[in-house]
């Protein structure tokens, strides 16, 4: 609901700019790019950002919490946010590993996305803890668009079943909204 | 088809054998029709071979009570569904046990809606109410939903997906509570939606798992008394009623296996269960609940508890709860009683914890292996320390008498399916899977984490006796058995394919520097190895639990913890 608030609203600014007589748009800069808030110049200016779901620890247990991010994609739908988010580090590290992308995003008429990653994601490791951080965000990230109930992992088309060698991926995961920090 | 001959297919038969085949498979699939058919249970898809035939649509009767969360009893070749009604219809085939999955939803207080091939099992609407500050939604079966915010007036609402009234629905309104009114109607062909009317913003939390039975909205801040709200009304019915329930009588029956306490009430009644490691007490909290009369005096007679009772919090709160004393690990759960104002709360042996606890075979299933590292930090590979635990475990295991298998003893890959697959292999009695932890910052979290699958009471028996016996022997920092619902709503992958009880330990997180310091030192390894052991001689009836107050220690105003 957000997105297409945020889409209208680029529209409004493009529609404005034209009538002002500017030859294009001049995008906005973003202040915050996935690499944690470090400015990145040599990446095309971003044009749009995204909305992704990121792990925090609250209380010492692991959480979700949004964050916007900028992305270079004029019209970034779900396949964009969720390489956002592929490429988001924490504490200057990376969630998943180097070159990991999204081949393929789709729903189903039953409400599972079903997320086409790279063969890259099979190099990912780390704790039960890390890797439900990590799995809850692509599934809360994935879940935010219209129509999506559950998330369905694939490596290169092929059924996966598991990142990190805890977590069960021959089943569609379900978001957990418990996991959010913020709810309301 | 070709059952009985071995056929060396020549590549010019190829079409005669097609040819027999299609007919062979023509005349066959007519009197038996048999079609493939799938099993939804609240939108969640039932695992397994399900089919339509002579009529009904069959599906493994394990798959079914696991996607429904409820027990089946087998009654020689029918099911019963414990404090459900009518016999289910049943047939065994390659040693799988089928249930008629439409008779199967009758009994579990679900809708069967069948279109061709597709049976969906709709949920009802048990129960709503609103007190102590939350707002409770059961319905029959586990449900998913979804809640939302409305201003003008102010509401939180809830739709609840692949649920069905029964009634036109209804309104309950009570000017005095956080909660203005209650209202309960069918917003969509299959979606129920439950809005709560606010006396002005409150912020809200969910307290229940993405799929579950009983959805729990905090609706205020914490420091509201239980008390506070008082609107509520059974489902379908709009009246304005107390939501303080009164505990009519809690009996105790005790047998050979377990005992089990009977909680009668003057409408539904939805206990939090929750236990304290250190004395080996479990209990049952009732909220917004009174006693009616005076407290019963409980005498168990057999080995398994020493104490019970049942106490009153503090005058003026109403609140219960019933302890009670253990002398042994036990698997506990809460099951519906005879209609829908009594449960019941079993305290059993569990599962492959009967007769003598030496020789049974357990499965040690030492955490990742090969190109799979595991979590890593301060120097450590989670796989390589996983392998030390678990090799010392095993040696300790074998001097006290176990049967251990170890899934992996060197450094190989192995797939998940590969560890559970072992457990058909042998006469095996648990599975417990080694492992350490890391988190997304360094440093950030310590201590010890023992998992077990949803809710099922043995796991989480073998998970708690391991976790106690890890953090009372290691020194680590309790974290709790807990859910694997927690990190999944399907779980963990070794776990959810456990036919055994089963449990996933987490030692510690590599990723802290003090937690990873000692996982480098062989004594404290052999301390946890031992400790592993000791949880499960325990689980299995070996070992006593070590401390047992002769009476159950008093109730604290704050003391009740939510177990999740
Ligand atoms: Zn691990």
């Amino acid at each position: 609901m957000m997105l297409h608030r945020r889409f209208r609203l680029l529209v409004f600014l493009a529609a404005a700019a034209l009538a002002g007589g500017c030859a294009a748009p001049r995008p906005q800069r973003a202040p915050e790019t996935p690499g944690g808030g470090i400015p990145a110049p040599e990446k095309p200016a971003a044009e749009a950002r995204v909305t992704i779901f990121v792990p925090v620890l609250v209380n010492d247990e692991m959480r979700l919490e949004r964050r916007s991010v900028a992305v270079t994609s004029a019209r970034p739908g779900p396949k964009e946010a969720l390489e956002a988010l592929l490429d988001y580090r924490i504490a200057g590290q990376r969630m998943f590993p180097e070159g990991a992308r999204v081949l393929d995003f789709s729903v189903d008429k039953d409400g599972v996305a079903v997320v086409d990653l790279s063969p890259e994601i099979q190099e990912y490791s780390g704790g039960s803890m890390e890797e439900a951080g990590a799995l809850n965000a692509l599934v809360m990230t994935a879940a935010q668009y219209d129509g999506v109930k559950s998330v369905r992992f694939l490596c290169d088309g092929k059924e996966m079943e598991t990142l990190g060698g805890h977590a069960d991926l021959t089943v569609p995961l379900v978001p957990d909204r418990r996991l959010l920090v913020e709810q309301n | 088809m070709l059952s009985g001959k071995k056929i060396q297919p020549h590549r010019s038969i190829w079409p005669v054998l097609l040819a027999l085949l299609a007919t062979a498979g023509a005349g066959e699939s007519a009197p038996a029709a048999r079609v493939p058919a799938t099993v939804f249970i609240t939108g969640q898809q039932v695992a397994g071979p399900t089919f339509l035939e002579d009529g009904r649509v069959w599906a493994p009767a394990e798959a079914l009570a696991r996607a429904a969360g409820i027990e089946l009893q087998p009654s020689g070749k029918e099911f019963a569904v414990a404090g459900g009604g009518g016999t289910i219809p049943g047939r065994s085939e390659n040693g799988v046990a089928y249930a008629d999955a439409a008779a199967f939803a009758e009994a579990a207080g679900g809708v069967p809606r069948r279109s061709g091939g597709r049976l969906d099992i709709l949920a009802r609407v048990a129960d709503v109410r609103f007190a102590g500050g939350r707002l409770f939604v059961s319905c029959t079966l586990p449900v998913t939903y979804s809640v939302h915010r409305l201003t003008g007036p102010e509401r939180v609402y809830v739709d609840l997906d692949e649920v069905i009234l029964e009634g036109p629905g209804g309104e309950t309104r009570s000017e005095k509570a956080a909660v203005r009114a209650l209202r309960l109607s069918q917003y969509a062909p299959r979606t129920v939606r439950v809005a709560a009317e606010t006396a002005g913003r409150l912020p809200y939390t969910i307290q229940s798992p993405p799929r579950a039975r009983q959805v729990v909205i905090a609706l205020s801040s914490s420091d509201v008394g239980p008390a506070a709200g008082a609107a509520s009304g059974p489902a379908e019915v709009a009246t304005v009623r107390e939501g303080i329930r009164t505990v009519r009588s809690v009996r105790l029956e005790e047998a050979d296996d377990g005992v089990r306490f009977i909680v009668t009430a003057d409408g539904p009644v939805a206990p939090q269960e929750d236990r304290d490691p250190a004395t080996g007490q479990h209990w049952l909290d009732f909220e917004s609940a009174l006693l009616e009369g005076e407290a019963p005096e409980f005498r168990p007679q057999g080995g398994l508890l020493s104490a019970a009772r049942l106490v009153q919090f503090r005058a003026g709160v109403p609140r219960l709860r019933l302890v009670a004393q253990t002398r042994r690990v036990v698997a506990t759960r809460v099951a519906g009683g005879e209609g829908p104002n009594q449960i019941v709360w079993h305290l059993s042996i569990p599962e492959g914890a009967d007769g003598d606890w030496k020789r049974k075979v357990i499965i040690l299933d030492p955490g990742h292996g090969g190109r799979d590292t595991g979590a890593r930090g301060n120097g450590l590979n989670e796989k390589d320390v996983n392998l030390t635990i678990a090799r010392l475990a095993a040696e300790e295991g074998r001097k006290r008498g176990l049967d251990i298998v170890l899934t992996r003893d060197k450094d190989v890959e192995l797939t998940l399916r590969a560890r559970t697959d072992m457990i058909s292999r042998y006469d095996t009695t648990l599975f417990v899977s080694i492992h350490n932890n890391s988190n997304t910052r360094p440093n950030s979290v310590s201590g010890t984490e023992v998992y077990y699958h949803m809710q099922d009471p043995d796991s989480r028996a073998l998970a708690e006796a391991i976790h106690d016996q890890i953090v009372a022997q290691a020194g680590t920092k309790p974290r709790g058995a807990r859910s694997d619902s927690r990190l999944y709503s399907t779980g963990l992958f070794v776990l959810r394919n456990s036919r055994v009880p089963a449990a996933l330990v987490e030692v510690g997180y590599i990723n802290h520097s003090g937690d990873a310091a000692r996982l480098k030192d062989p004594a404290f390894l052999k301390t946890v190895a031992k400790a592993i052991i000791d949880g499960i001689v325990s689980y299995l009836g070996g070992l006593t639990l070590a401390r047992q107050p002769a009476e159950p220690a008093p109730v604290q105003d704050e003391g009740a913890g939510n177990k999740q």
